[in-house]
Formats: structure tokens, C-alpha cells, sequence
């Protein structure tokens, strides 16, 4: 049954990998019918979506007080072994991975739907819905592998995946490029990860997670030190920056914007991005037994936010937003993590994935509405033109900016009031998450009025052909046009989602803490000198900065010539804001530029002039020993015969003399 | 002289386990003398019915001994046979590698125009062949496999008739092959002489028995018979003949050589030498020289058929040469067995895995072959890759397969047979042979660099339409090959249940 769930995508996969594979590639690129194969597609991943839900149900009806440990195991079969060492590819779902897979397999199947709608014009859809399929078996690997390799073989798994649909159109040169930065940063994280690993068998001899969960289980084991736990917290960390974007390695993540909006959803917001925290969260026992790399978690998460918070204030792109709000997210997530509170942070994931996919697919309809124009300059006052996408895409809005009761208000402030109560916590830590909150209010007020409000900006042809289905023209011709229902029925279900998602994370009366306390025991520690009534101040302080933020933005974007003066003013800061801090060129004189130097010395110096001079003498030697051998290969029997007397004689003489 | 007079009613009558364990021998048997039948019956048209009789006689008697796999182990014919796991593991390997062959040749036969049943039916004797000498405990009757099986690919080398390299290849193959058979006969002569005894389990019970060491009769019979198999898997010295013989031969056949001969002389051989010549109970000084000259042979093998094949411009010549240093990676697993802690088993697996990739890859060269065996050149892959894309996928999966490049199962296999001898402290073996197979990667990828880097030679001759069985080959070993290499542990665990069983 457990099986289920990852076999599903992976049937999907295969199913649509071979239709194209046999069917479309070799026939030429004739264009085929995204119905077909996105249904086929959702329908794999809705159900298991399905078998998900059953899985949790079933976890559910067990109950902790009995002895049960909640959780459902399954090994397929021995993978490897070698040595002592075995490798069974054992599933196994919990609390945690039980909440993954469920947001995982549901958000998944709402976006697969979605992009039956979205890629109705590519040209090979099958290809398409296939990588998606096959990411979703990978995720799926990842939340639900028992032993650190299987988690590992599913997080190379989606950074495959990742790499494919990125660069999904891969003829535009950019798009292919985007797709290699995206995976050759993440190779800097997975080589963290990969030491990490070993650093962990090194140490406690398995990588089986609950083995190792319950070896940490009651503090430092004996003869464990705490620096070895922390080396392996940071070197595991490492991975989690470049899977989960954070500072330094967040990079890729506006980059891979360049793929197809679903795959930005589902990919680079709701889930794959998400599988640091679970790593972290996972491994939360070990991480609480090592102060400083739980501060190193917090900081970097914070400073992430914050960084990428202010970038998204400058950004035009409307996906290039959503992506630094997604990695200033992810940094709040982190800072949940960091300082403890690894329920908050999982349940940001959760509110998250629902609230910024919705705000990615409600772009994508924005984007597929105004014929691929991705630059919110000149959008404006598409709540005309598009109703439906208008008002889903509100709820994202207040959700993702804390505005209560609607879902992000109560994870963010779960974690900003623990990054200030919290033994790990500290006010400088909330101070950053507070800032952070009042720009996330600001720059999604920005996006939200730009595109939405005000008048339109862009040149509207024949503006009465809009409405449901349509004809698709390309381009000029034709109209901004709301989009078709398969696309608008998703974003209803997320905005659902988003606005309510919260109340399983009601402060005090958490549903969510304590489903997860048999994996993340909670413990609400206040520092000193913290008391109860602190929590409703911050909870005031926060909504107000919300609202202060959404409040500056709809005044100064309502009229366009005081921004303009606004960003007059402030150029120099403007410019380093539209150019990322130019985090991008100082990596490029640091590490790039070096390194190709490098490369060409080692190769025109090194590599040509010994290496392969060794290389061919090494041939030639061998050649030159295969054309003498070959002298005595003549094709005459005698010799054969002869030699084969040589060699009896040699060798009974050889053994004779041994027995004398 | 009592036992020539009275009549012994054990060996006349059989338990039901010993006629259960002997089913797939009967079958095989009585499936080859229907297809004889049928092939004589000229009233009517025996392409069809010869091809699909045999084939099907050896895939049934695969699932028969695939079935028995598990059973328990019989003593059969007055212990002259056995009916254990490692025979019916070996004859699983046999019959699936005649089986393919016959789907790999319909097609291939058809443009030769050499459809004629006989084909089939020597296959077949010699896959009976092989499976009695898996599972011969008595020299004689090894003997008598063994030339069962010889005879058979004697003329099946011989087949195309009409052609001089074919007729030249059987030719030389038969008179060494006599020579080599006359070798083996004189040892087992000798060790009869020594022990009395020409089943394997006396002459191993005759050695451990031995105090004060053996006589120069035996340690010359035990070296003999051993010289006759070395013969047979073409380890060098005796390997002269091998590169002519395959390449003369019929592709498909050449295909059944490296696979099922191979398996065979090599089961065989495992048996044999774990009882009389690398036993215990050997005095110290022959087992260090019998290990000397082994090394030594196994050194060679690789090296020479590494080096030789790295000048072949003919693929099927090629992959006779890298056959030859393929029998070294063997005999290096070989020579570990004993001091390892997984014996035998990866030699076992190795055979396997050996045999799944060149099957294959014998088998895209049948489809790829143009009249008389010709087009098998480097430059006629030029571009295959745009030409028939899933062939030259095919071919690169095997050949990658037998560079020993992971996934694939020639990965696998070579790595847990290294890593025996690691475990037998043969670190010099070791790194001789991980340097051959450094060099052999170069002429494998030569391969791919041809398939997929260069384009189609001007006026290159259309290729002939792929049949069905011989894709479905094809495929299969595909999927086996990457399905060893991704998952090796199912079918260690096989090879080791064999090991175990002898």
C-alpha cells in the first residue's frame, strides 16, 4: 500500500515517457494533445493522492497512548549490500512524512491539473507531464525514504527533475543556461550533503533515520563529541542551502524561473525547495544537541528573508517577485528551524506551499491571459479582464502577507514569536523576521496593485474577445483573456486552502503540534524573562507592520508618477536593488571567472601537455604490444597446435619440478 | 566383478525426485527429437514449426529448471550425476542462451539462406551438452557432454558452408579441439590410474585421505584435465584458436559460444578444480605452483586479449579478443574463490553477466550484418546512432556493460569479483586487472564514438528490417543487463544458493 504511493507518479512516468518516447520523438515534432496525457498524469499523481490520504487516515486511527509509534513500514527489497553494510529500500511514513506526502501528492495533483490547461499550446506535453511525474515519484522518495541514501536518491532525484523541466525549453539558450546554473549550485550543496552522510555512518554506524534518531535520542551519545554532531549539522545544512535556496546558494532558485509556470509552482515553491526544512526537521533531535549550528540555521535564515526581501521590492519580473518572495520564505522557515521551532517551521511549509502556489498559478494565468508578458509594468488593471484570477490571487495576497485570519498569518507569527521567546531565540532574530514581514507586506502590495489595480498599461486588442475558450491566437491578434475553467478550478481549491490552511496551527490549540510530536517533540520553552502577554504584543506588532506596509504600497502604486519620484530619489539604491545586490557578478568574479582561468590553465597547460602526453604514450605502447602479439595470430593451424604443445610443456614441467 | 554379473535394481529404477530432477534433461531431449522429426518430414514446410518446437522445448525446460532451482539436491545414476542448485542454475543460463540464440538467428538465417532445421537441433544437442557437464560428477561422462556439446558447435561453426572463412574456422577448431579432448581424456586416464576413480568426489575424498602427499601420476592427471578445460575457455596459452573460430563462425553461433560454451566449460570447470587441483589436502608445494601457473595465465589472458583487441577493426574479432580477456577477469575470480569470504559466487555471477551483455550484443550484430558476415567493420557503425537508434542504444548498454561502466551489470559483476580478490589478498591481480580493464574501455568506446560521433559512410548499404524476435532479444537483455547492474543483489544471492549447493 505504502508503495503505492511513489509507484504511482512513477507508472504515470513511464506511461508517458514511452508514448513520447516511441510515439511523438521519432515521428517528428508534430503537436499532441496535452488533454490526453495531463489527465493520465493526474490521474497517477491523484491517486496518490488517494492512497496518501488512506495512509493518513489509518496513521491516525493508531494512537501514541496505546504504544503505537505511528508510523507504517514497508521494505520492497535489499538494495545493496556490501560488507556489513545493507541497504534495504525500505518506506516508511510518519507524522512528518505523513504531512508531506499529503501536501505533496495534493498540491501536486491541483497543479497537474492546472497545467493541462496551461501547456495546451507546447508542442510535447507528453515529455512534459512525464518529468512532472517523475519529479513527483522522486519527492515522494524523499519524504518517504527510511534511510538516508533513499532520501538522498530522491533529493538527486527532483534536482534531476528540476534540471529537465527548467530547462524544459531548452532551444532558447537562456533557458538551458538557467537549467545548468540551477544544477551546478545545487552540486555544491550535494557534496555537502554527500560528506554529511558519511560523516554520520563514520560516526554512529547507520543511516537508517530512526536508528539514528533514537542513537541522539537522550542527548550526546558517549563518545560522540559535540563538534563532530555540529560538523555534521552545518555539513548537512549545506545541502539544505543550495536544495532550499538560502544564502549564499539561493542563486539558482530566480533563475529557474525560466521553466514552465506549473513547474515553478510545484517545483520551486510548494515541495522540492521545502526538502531542506524537512531535512532539518527530520533530523531536529540532532540538530537540537549542537547550539551553534542551530544558530548558524537561524542566522542564515534571517539574513536569507531579509536579503531577498528587499530584492523582490525592485524586481519587474512578475515570476522573478514571486521567486525572491519564495527564497525570503524559505529563510523564515529556516529561522523557525533554527531557533527550535521546527513545528512552526514545518507548518510555514505547509501554509506555504498552498499560498505561493496559488500565487505562482495565479501569475501563470496572469502570464497565459496576457500572451506570455511577464513584466508587471505593463500590466495593470487586469481585475477587469480577469475576475476569477483577481480574486483567488487576493487571498494569496493577504495570506502570504500575515493579514489575519488567512493562513500565512498564523505560521509567520508562530515563528516570529518563537524566534523571540524561544531559548534559541533572539530579539535581533525577531527584529529581522519583523522587517522582513512589514516588506513582504510591501513588495506583494506592489505586485498585487501593478497587476491588478489602477488602469491597464499595455495595448488592449480587440479587449471584447475575452472570456472562457476563446480562440488562442497568437500574440497581436488577440485579447487579455481570462483563463479556462481546468485552470481556474485549482487556484479555487489553493485559495480555499490558503485562507483556512492556518487553522490547524492555532496558537495554544495546535492540531498540527501535536500530530507532529512523535517526530518533533515541541517543547515551549520561554527564555528568561519572556512572559505570555509578550506573545499578543508581538502578534499586534506584526499584523500592524503588515498593514503599515500594505498600506504605503497601495497609496504610492495607486499613482505611478510619486513611485517614479520616489525611485528618482533613492536611484542608487533602486539600481542595486533591480541588479540583486549584484550578488550575481561578485560570484562571477569570485568563483566563476577564477575557476574557467583556472580550467584553461590546467587544461592547455596540464592536461595537453603532460597528461595526455602520458595518456597516448601509454596507448601506443599497448598498441604497439597488441600488433607484436598479433604477429604469432597468423592463422595457421601448426602454430596454434605448437603453441598449445609449448604451453603443456612449460607448465607440467613447472609443476613437476614443483613436486621434485 | 560381482557388480558386472548381478543386476543392481537402484540403478534401474528411478525415485520420483531423481525422475522430477531429470525432467529437464528427458525434455530437452524429447523436444530435440520431435523438432529431428519434424525437420525430416519434408511433406511439409519445417522452417516454422523446427523454429518454434526448439524454442519453445528450451524456454519450457528453462522454467522447468528455474522450478527445480530450489529443490533439494539428488544423486543420480549411481552418483555419476547430480541434480543440485548449481546444475539447475547453469541450466537456466544454457537453455536461455540457446533459446535466444534461435530467436537471434531466424531472421539471420533467412538472408544466409542457411534455413535448414538441422540448425536448431545442434543448438540444441550442444545446450544438452552443456547441461550434463553442469552436472556431471563423473569424468567419463563429462567426457561425453563435452563432446556432445563439441560436435555440435563443430559443425555449427561450420555452417555457412559455402563460405572458406566458416569451413577454415570449424576445421581448426575440430583438430584442436580433438587435441584438446585427447588431453583431457589422458588426464582423467591418469587420475583414474592414481585414485581408482573417475568421480569427482572419490578422487577429492582419495586426496583429502592422502597424508603424505600425492603422487606425480596424479598432480600430472589433475593438471591435465585442467589444461583440457583452460582449452576450452580459451585462457591463454590455449587460446589461439578462439579468435579464428569466431569469427568464421555464424554470428548468432559466435553469440552462443561466448555465452553458453563459456557457462559451460567454466561451470564445469568450477567444479573440477575445486576437487582435484585446488583442494585441500594438496601438498603446499603443488598448490602454491598450480596457483603460480594459474596467475600467470590469468595475467596473460588479460593482457593479451586487452592488447590484441585494441588493434581489431572488426567488431566480431574485437569481441572475440575481449572474450579472451574476460576468461582472465574469471580466472581471476577464480584463483580468490577460496579465500574469499562470497567463494565462488561471483565468479557465478560474472558468467552471468557476461553472458546477458555479449548475447546481446551478439545479437545486434546478427541484426547489423550484411550477407556472409560482412559489415561488421568499425566504419559500417558510423552513425548508427541516427541510423537505427534503439539498436545503437542497445549496443551501447553492452558495450558500456562490458567496459564495466555502472549501472550495468557488467559493473556489478566485475566489482564483486575484484573485490573477492581483494578479499584473497591478490592485490597485484587486482590492479593488473583493473589497468586491462582500463585499457579495454578504450575499444569499447571506440564503439560508441563511432555509432554516435561520426556520420553515416557514403553509400552505406541499407540495413536489412530488424525481425521481431531478434528486437525482442535484443531488449531483453537490455532490461537484464541494467537490471543486474542497478539490483545485483537478487542474483547474487542465486549464485551464492549454487555455490553453496556444490
Amino acid at each position: 500500500m505504502l508503495a503505492l504511493i511513489p509507484l504511482l507518479p512513477l507508472i504515470g512516468f513511464l506511461i508517458n515517457g514511452a508514448w513520447y518516447a516511441f510515439g511523438q520523438a521519432p515521428a517528428g515534432r508534430k503537436q499532441a494533445n496535452a488533454a490526453i496525457t495531463g489527465t493520465l498524469a493526474s490521474l497517477a499523481i491523484g491517486a496518490s493522492f488517494v492512497v496518501s490520504l488512506i495512509l493518513f487516515l489509518q496513521l491516525r486511527g493508531m494512537s501514541p497512548e496505546a504504544g503505537d509509534h505511528r508510523f507504517i513500514e514497508q521494505t520492497l527489497f535489499n538494495w545493496m549490500q556490501i560488507g556489513a553494510f545493507q541497504l534495504p529500500m525500505t518506506l516508511r511514513v510518519d507524522a512528518l512524512s505523513a504531512l508531506f506526502t499529503l501536501f505533496i501528492t495534493g498540491v501536486g495533483t491541483l497543479i497537474h491539473i492546472y497545467a493541462i490547461g496551461y501547456m495546451s499550446h507546447d508542442e510535447t506535453p507528453g515529455k512534459f507531464f512525464a518529468f512532472l511525474n517523475l519529479f513527483c515519484f522522486a519527492m515522494l522518495m524523499l519524504v518517504l525514504g527510511a534511510s538516508l541514501p533513499i532520501l538522498f536518491l530522491g533529493w538527486e532525484g527532483v534536482g534531476l527533475c528540476s534540471y529537465l523541466l527548467i530547462g524544459y525549453w531548452y532551444t532558447d539558450d537562456e533557458k538551458a543556461s538557467a537549467g545548468k546554473k540551477a544544477f551546478i549550485v545545487n552540486r555544491i550543496g550535494d557534496f555537502g550533503f554527500l560528506l554529511g552522510m558519511f560523516l554520520i555512518y563514520a560516526t554512529f554506524g547507520t543511516l537508517e533515520l530512526a536508528q539514528l534518531t533514537a542513537a541522539v535520542h537522550g542527548g550526546l551519545p558517549a563518545g560522540v563529541a559535540e563538534s563532530t554532531v555540529t560538523a555534521i549539522c552545518l555539513l548537512l545544512f549545506l545541502g539544505c542551502v543550495g536544495k532550499s535556496a538560502q544564502f549564499p546558494l539561493y542563486v539558482w532558485l530566480p533563475d529557474a524561473m525560466a521553466g514552465p509556470t506549473p513547474v515553478s509552482a510545484l517545483i520551486h515553491a510548494a515541495t522540492m525547495v521545502t526538502s531542506g526544512i524537512y531535512l532539518v526537521a527530520r533530523l531536529n533531535v540532532l540538530f537540537s544537541l549542537s547550539p551553534q549550528a542551530m544558530l548558524v540555521v537561524a542566522t542564515v535564515g534571517a539574513f536569507t528573508a531579509l536579503l531577498a526581501a528587499t530584492i523582490a521590492i525592485a524586481q519587474r519580473d512578475i515570476k522573478k517577485v514571486l521567486a525572491y518572495s519564495t527564497v525570503s520564505q524559505l529563510g523564515y522557515m529556516f529561522l523557525g528551524c533554527g531557533v527550535g521551532a521546527f513545528s512552526a517551521g514545518v507548518f510555514h511549509v505547509v501554509t506555504h506551499a498552498f499560498f505561493k502556489a496559488l500565487l505562482f498559478l495565479g501569475a501563470g494565468s496572469v502570464i497565459h491571459g496576457m500572451h506570455e508578458e511577464q513584466d508587471i509594468m505593463k500590466m495593470g488593471g487586469l481585475r477587469k479582464q480577469m475576475p476569477r484570477t483577481f480574486a483567488v490571487f487576493a487571498v494569496a495576497w493577504l495570506a502570504i502577507c500575515g493579514i489575519p485570519p488567512f493562513s500565512g498569518f498564523f505560521s509567520k507569527d508562530e515563528i516570529l514569536w518563537q524566534a523571540y521567546s524561544s531559548t534559541h531565540g533572539h530579539a535581533l532574530l525577531w527584529g529581522f523576521g519583523a522587517l522582513t514581514a512589514v516588506m513582504t507586506a510591501f513588495y506583494m502590495t506592489r505586485l498585487f496593485s501593478l497587476t491588478f489595480l489602477g488602469t491597464p498599461r499595455f495595448q488592449e486588442h480587440g479587449a471584447h474577445g475575452h472570456g472562457d475558450g476563446h480562440g488562442h491566437g497568437t500574440g497581436a491578434g488577440a485579447g487579455v483573456h481570462e483563463s479556462p475553467a481546468v485552470m481556474i478550478l485549482p487556484l479555487a481549491v489553493l485559495a480555499l486552502l490558503s485562507a483556512v490552511g492556518g487553522f490547524i496551527g492555532v496558537p495554544h490549540a495546535s492540531w498540527l503540534d501535536e500530530w507532529l510530536d512523535p517526530v518533533i517533540h515541541s517543547q515551549h520553552e520561554l527564555a528568561a524573562g519572556v512572559s505570555g502577554s509578550t506573545e499578543w504584543l508581538l502578534m499586534g506588532v506584526s499584523v500592524a507592520g503588515a498593514a503599515i506596509g500594505i498600506f504605503f504600497a497601495l497609496r504610492l502604486y495607486a499613482d505611478l508618477a510619486r513611485a517614479e519620484a520616489l525611485r528618482k530619489r533613492f536611484a542608487g539604491l533602486h539600481q542595486a536593488l533591480v541588479n540583486k545586490w549584484y550578488v550575481d557578478e561578485l560570484y562571477d568574479h569570485l568563483f566563476v571567472r577564477p575557476i574557467h582561468a583556472l580550467s584553461q590553465g590546467l587544461w592547455k597547460g596540464f592536461d595537453v601537455a603532460v597528461i595526455d602526453r602520458i595518456v597516448l604514450g601509454i596507448g601506443y605502447v599497448t598498441q604497439w604490444t597488441g600488433q607484436t602479439v598479433r604477429v604469432v595470430q597468423t592463422g595457421s593451424t601448426q602454430v596454434y597446435a605448437f603453441m598449445f604443445v609449448v604451453g603443456l610443456i612449460a607448465t607440467v614441467g613447472y609443476l613437476i619440478y614443483g613436486l621434485a | 566383478m560381482d557388480a558386472s554379473t548381478t543386476i543392481r535394481a537402484d540403478l534401474l529404477t528411478l525415485t520420483s525426485e531423481q525422475a522430477m530432477m531429470l525432467s529437464p534433461y528427458l525434455w530437452v531431449f524429447g523436444g530435440t527429437v520431435l523438432a529431428m522429426i519434424l525437420s525430416v518430414t519434408r511433406a511439409i514446410q519445417p522452417r516454422l514449426p523446427v523454429f518454434i518446437v526448439s524454442v519453445l522445448t528450451a524456454l519450457v525446460g528453462m522454467v522447468v529448471s528455474l522450478g527445480l532451482f530450489a529443490a533439494d539436491r539428488v544423486m543420480l545414476f549411481n552418483n555419476m550425476m547430480v541434480g543440485d542448485s548449481y546444475a539447475n542454475f547453469f541450466n537456466v543460463v544454457f537453455l536461455a542462451s540457446a533459446a535466444l540464440t534461435m530467436l537471434a538467428s531466424f531472421e539471420y538465417l533467412d538472408q544466409e539462406r542457411l534455413q535448414y532445421g538441422e540448425y536448431y537441433l545442434l543448438v540444441l544437442f550442444a545446450a544438452l551438452g552443456m547441461m550434463l557437464m553442469a552436472s556431471a560428477l563423473d569424468l567419463i561422462v563429462i567426457f561425453i557432454a563435452l563432446e556432445l556439446m563439441s560436435l555440435s558447435v563443430y559443425v555449427l561453426v561450420g555452417f555457412r558452408r559455402a563460405d572458406r572463412r566458416s569451413n577454415e574456422a570449424a576445421m581448426k577448431y575440430f583438430i584442436l579441439g580433438a587435441a584438446a579432448s585427447a588431453i583431457l581424456l589422458y588426464g582423467t586416464a591418469l587420475l583414474y590410474g592414481a585414485t581408482q576413480s573417475t568421480n569427482i568426489r572419490d578422487i577429492q575424498a582419495f586426496v583429502q585421505s592422502q597424508s603424505g602427499g600425492v603422487s606425480i601420476m596424479f598432480t600430472l592427471g589433475a593438471w591435465l584435465v585442467i589444461v583440457g578445460f583452460l582449452f576450452k575457455i580459451a585462457s591463454v596459452p590455449f587460446h589461439m584458436w578462439m579468435p579464428d573460430v569466431y569469427e568464421g563462425a555464424p554470428t548468432p553461433i559466435t553469440g552462443f559460444m561466448t555465452t553458453g560454451l563459456k557457462a559451460a566449460a567454466f561451470a564445469t570447470f568450477v567444479r573440477i578444480f575445486i576437487s582435484t587441483g585446488y583442494g585441500d589436502g594438496l601438498p603446499a608445494a603443488i598448490q602454491s605452483h598450480m596457483h603460480d601457473i594459474i596467475v600467470v595465465c590469468a595475467v596473460l589472458t588479460m593482457v593479451i586479449g586487452n592488447a590484441v583487441a585494441l588493434t581489431q577493426t572488426n567488431l566480431k574479432r574485437m569481441l572475440a579478443y575481449s572474450s579472451i580477456a574476460h576468461t582472465g577477469y574469471i580466472l581471476v575470480g577464480m584463483i580468490a574463490g577460496q579465500g574469499s569470504e562470497q567463494g565462488y559466487a561471483p565468479v557465478v555471477l560474472y558468467l552471468v553477466a557476461y553472458a546477458v551483455m555479449n548475447m546481446g550484443a551478439f545479437a545486434v550484430l546478427a541484426i547489423l550484418a550484411a550477407r556472409a558476415d560482412q559489415g561488421l567493420n568499425l566504419r559500417d557503425f558510423s552513425g548508427l546512432s541516427s541510423r537505427q537508434p534503439w539498436l545503437a542504444f542497445a549496443m551501447s548498454v553492452f558495450l558500456l556493460s562490458m567496459a564495466g561502466i555502472p549501472p550495468t551489470a557488467g559493473f556489478a559483476a566485475k566489482y564483486l569479483l575484484f573485490y573477492s580478490a581483494v578479499q584473497a589478498h591478490e592485490i597485484g591481480l587486482v590492479v593488473i586487472s583493473v589497468l586491462c580493464s582500463a585499457i579495454s574501455v578504450y575499444y569499447y568506446l571506440r564503439v560508441l564514438v563511432h555509432m554516435y560521433m561520426h556520420e553515416p559512410e557514403e553509400g552505406a548499404a541499407p540495413l536489412r528490417p530488424v525481425s521481431v524476435w531478434a528486437a525482442a532479444v535484443v531488449a531483453s537483455m537490455v532490461v537484464l543487463t541494467v537490471q543486474i547492474g542497478t539490483l545485483p543483489a537478487g542474483m547474487l544471492a542465486a549464485a551464492k544458493r549454487a555455490v553453496m549447493s556444490l
